[in-house]
């Protein structure tokens, strides 16, 4: 490693302001396999699961008899029945770890994230109470999808709790960005599109439009908490918003609130609330969309990495060509007006991890054997390029993961960038992020990283000298 | 007034941290009548009205008829049909005018308070994300007492939110201290005393003990809110606690859950807690709740005011004489090392409220005829004294109400006592309150009041000179 010069010491530090939008969403849809000991086990402890089972899944054959579980209140039910509880010092002490180890070296400093589970909530107010920081800043979001709660509590939860949604200004350590949902309102690879993407010749469309894409269910409790919650002035966090018609339908339901409140949900609250989605793999430009993304201050997270790495085998599969020009088209959408905002859920970063993923914003090159890792090409392995005039500038594509990022966490007084009056967080990385050519941007890695005046991350080569 | 000078001044400043638990508390159990008109109109809106009251009312003849709701949950449906709900933008206006008019004046600078409904827990957090303050320091604890919520929504409200109870450290001006329960526990004039109390003679025991005492009933899903909120590491903050044996459960249920979930539920964890209750009008000082209160580190108010103007009576009309040893025995339960808090519930004080209040604390002189709100008499003598030997210090009375007081909000690293670190709250007060003859600690009164750097109330009277 080069010895760095106090100018491009300067010039790289950045602050990384990144919305990780929880621990695997990749497996909010995956079910769940057994071996048959472990099936025998649970028909032991849950007598009635083939059946419940059966009774949930959509358009799979005898569900239930092959253990695949797909719906969220049925998987917290088995985890209830087979998880040991841990305390909030055993969780505190896993998430240190993974913070020291991942985050960390990674240069993250702040991170958005839904809480699953109680004992999450549980466990970071412990650790707060006992420390008065926590070992990264944390927003997070209040989640059910993974909770054992019954129906009546579920679709009351957030209503009944009060609108006690917080900004960075209330702790700068750890507040409660809003409420959220993974997987209810719509999901990556089965985004809502209805009407705005057809499907091509000689595919069902049935089997797309009603089975493979998820769109609400507005009978189910985990939506009614989120209207409700919307209803009595609760923000709107990290909802999976992927397809264009997902988030269509989120505008009708908040214009519908809007009318019956009058006096409570104003214009000016709901764009102060800043309601935002999560993933946005299949947001494409349509007009209508656009237009209530910007009426109402909406903000839009695109995984443009996960997206490109993912969608394109939906297109190819069951819609038509249209269906290439939803794939995280950032600039487009950035040109109109958007408030787009990058996304990376990657769990276990490395120091490279998020120079990838940047790459993708300017490149939109996928390594072809990337799978679920979502990443440009290392030297040497074959890469495809999606929608090149969808790429952005370097320094816009680190803005959406600090600036923006920062906002849709409602944190961008304190975080978001090296300013008089916010916390000096920040990385250092090995090159200049900010020159060089752009199909080297992958090759940055952070060496060190800044958080709250302590140095959380050195890689031990890097040695720095003041001149 | 006497105008004094600076050295005077420096005396005489002095840090409150009261403890307000709540509103207008007494009328917890107190009945709502209507006039034929509203009953008609409630009639029309809720046809089941009668049986419903009937039904949950206890020892009172026709109770729905005469349109005498007991209940909370009853109450709360009645006030979901019958309220316009406010906005918060005009709930916060009506905070501010309270706080302003009454609180600012009467020198309370920080308190803590159930909050009954969910749109004042929106309230409270629409003000500070708009202001990043509050017009005063706020602790708050869950209420579901007044809450139309159902059982099953109730019952699993605290659980399922995971344990996110705060400490001022997370934020000053307004963190949530825990959970808490207006009257379902016991209630002040109707304390659970039970065997601790026998009756007097040619009183019915069972109209005593089983109709006027309120204890807790484990079946109702307020108080399993509590107790599964215990279970899952929630604080207890401001739960009615009034009679020795009420006190006394909750220690067998805190050992219980103790016993049932020892990895969480650690001496230290509930020592750290610092639960704590509200009002313990007739405590008492029974050997083994004392040794509960100490053992588990357990904070225990006492609003002497209301135990001396209501708890006489309740002895002398139901109990055996040792009942007034039950009234606030204050120097007895702090010389064997109880966490005794200073409380008062006044929804509307003045600059002399609190002087009355102390001077109670000293003097346990109450004034004759005035019911419910009796207080210290105009001038000592004039009122009737009860069990003097339990009188404290002016000093430790002040300390019981600032100091005390933070410490059972969880305050006393930032708020509690004037030290270097912690916020400059203070009021001036216009005689010297830590002399002067004991009697005449009632004649003192506020005359500014200073809250986070800010002159909240000044008498116009008041024109200090520095010198």
């Amino acid at each position: 490693m080069e010895t760095l010069k106090q100018f491009t010491f300067k010039a790289m530090m950045t602050v990384f302001t990144m919305a990780v939008m929880c621990v695997p969403v990749q497996a909010a849809h995956r079910v769940l396999l057994f071996n048959n000991f472990a099936m025998d086990k649970i028909l032991e402890m849950w007598p009635d699961y083939v059946e419940s089972v059966n009774n949930q899944a959509r358009g799979m054959e005898n569900a239930g008899e092959r253990g695949a579980i797909n719906q969220a209140p049925l998987r917290a039910h088995l985890n209830q029945l087979l998880r040991e509880q841990p305390t909030p010092e055993q969780y505190g002490d896993g998430f240190k770890k993974l913070i020291a180890e991942n985050f960390h070296p990674a240069g993250r400093t702040t991170f958005g994230s839904r809480v699953n589970t109680n004992a999450q909530v549980s466990a970071y107010h412990y650790l707060l109470r006992k420390d008065n920081k926590l070992p990264i800043r944390h927003a997070m979001a209040l989640d059910l999808a993974r909770q054992a709660i019954p129906e009546a509590a579920a679709a009351g939860f957030y209503e009944h709790r009060g609108a006690l949604w917080e900004t960075i200004e209330y702790n700068h350590w750890l507040w409660t960005s809003g409420m959220t949902s993974e997987g209810d309102w719509d999901a990556p690879n089965r985004g809502c599109m209805q009407g705005d993407l057809a499907v091509k010749p000689g595919v069902e469309v049935r089997q797309v439009k009603e089975v493979l894409e998820i769109c609400p269910d507005f009978n189910a409790p985990s939506v009614q908490a989120l209207m409700r919650g919307v209803r009595s002035g609760w923000r709107w966090v990290g909802v999976h918003g992927v397809g264009t018609h997902a988030i269509r339908i989120f505008v009708q339901k908040l214009e519908e609130h809007m009318a019956a409140r009058p006096k409570f949900l104003t214009m000016d609250f709901v764009r102060k609330a800043r309601y935002g989605f999560a993933h946005g793999t299949m947001i494409g430009p349509v007009p209508d969309v656009v237009e209530a993304m910007k009426k109402y201050n909406l903000y839009i997270p695109i995984d443009a990495a996960r997206s490109l790495s993912i969608e394109p085998d939906n297109c190819r599969q069951n819609y038509v060509e249209a269906c290439f020009n939803f794939l995280a088209p950032v600039k487009t959408m950035l040109d109109l007006g958007v408030n787009i905002v990058g996304e990376a859920e990657v769990v276990m970063t490395n120091p490279e991890t998020y120079f990838n993923r940047l790459d993708v914003y300017v490149n939109r090159e996928i390594a072809d054997a990337a799978g679920h890792d979502y990443g440009p090409p290392e030297h040497g392995e074959e890469g495809t390029i999606y929608n090149a005039d969808e790429g952005v500038d370097r320094v816009v594509a680190l803005k959406l993961f600090t600036h923006r990022s920062s906002e849709f966490l409602y944190a961008e007084e304190k975080i978001g960038s090296l300013e008089v009056g916010k916390y000096a967080d920040f990385i250092v990385s090995d090159r200049p992020y900010l020159a060089g050519p752009d199909v080297e941007i992958r090759d940055n890695k952070v060496v060190m990283t800044v958080q709250a005046d302590e140095i959380v991350y050195q890689d031990p080569e890097y040695t720095p000298t003041i001149k | 007034m006497n105008i004094i000078n600076l050295r005077n001044t420096s005396l005489y400043f002095i840090l409150f941290g009261f403890v307000l638990v709540s509103g207008p508390v007494q009328a917890s159990h107190r009945a709502i009548l209507f006039n034929q008109y509203a009953m008609d109109k409630v009639l029309e809106m809720w046809p089941d009205f009668e049986e419903s009251v009937n039904n949950q009312a206890r020892g009172m003849e026709d109770a729905g008829a005469r349109g005498l709701i007991t209940q909370s949950p009853l109450r709360s449906h009645l006030g979901q049909l019958l309220r316009e709900q406010p906005t918060p933008e005009q709930y916060g206006d009506g905070f501010k005018k309270l706080v302003d008019e009454f609180y600012s004046k009467a020198g309370m600078t920080a308190f803590a308070s159930r909050v009954n409904t969910n749109e004042q827990i929106t309230a409270y957090h629409y003000l500070y994300r708009r202001d990043r303050k509050l017009p005063v320091r706020h602790a708050y604890a869950y209420d579901l007492a007044r809450q139309a919520i159902p059982s099953a929504a109730a019952a699993g409200l605290n659980e399922y939110s995971g344990a996110m109870w705060d400490t001022i450290d997370a934020n000053p001006w307004l963190w949530l201290h825990g959970m808490a329960s207006e009257g379902d526990w016991d209630a002040p004039n109707r304390g659970c005393l039970q065997d601790d109390l026998p009756v007097k003679a040619g009183v019915d025991e069972s109209q005593v003990k089983d109709i006027i005492e309120i204890c807790p009933d484990f079946s109702a899903p307020t108080v399993q809110a509590l107790m599964r909120g215990i279970r899952s590491g929630w604080r207890y903050a401001g739960v009615h606690g009034v009679g020795s044996h009420g006190l006394r459960l909750f220690i067998e249920k805190l050992e219980g859950h103790m016993q049932a979930n020892p990895a969480v539920l650690t001496l230290d964890f509930v020592r750290e807690s610092r639960h704590g209750f509200a009002h313990g009008t007739m405590t008492g000082a029974v050997p083994d709740v004392v040794e509960g209160f100490l053992k588990y580190n357990l904070y225990v108010p006492i609003n002497l005011r209301r135990a001396l103007a209501i708890e006489p009576d309740n002895c002398r009309q139901n109990y055996v004489e040792a009942c007034f040893k039950f009234i606030g025995p204050v120097k007895t339960l702090l010389d064997q090392g109880v966490k005794v808090v200073g409380e008062f519930e006044i929804g509307r004080p003045d600059p002399e409220t609190y002087f009355d209040i102390f001077d109670v604390y000293v003097n346990r002189e109450m004034e004759m005829g005035a019911g419910t709100e009796a207080t210290a008499p105009e001038r000592f003598g004039e009122g009737e004294i009860y069990n003097p030997e339990e009188g404290v210090d002016r000093v430790v009375a002040l300390k019981l109400f600032t100091y005390r007081s933070a410490e059972f909000l969880y305050a006393e690293s930032k708020i509690g006592s004037i030290e270097v670190g912690k916020y400059a709250d203070f009021v001036v007060v216009d005689k010297p309150y830590l002399s002067g003859p004991d009697r005449e600690i009632r004649d003192n009164k506020t005359i500014m009041t200073v809250l986070a750097n800010e002159v909240r109330y000044k008498d116009p009277e008041y024109n200090p000179t520095t010198q």
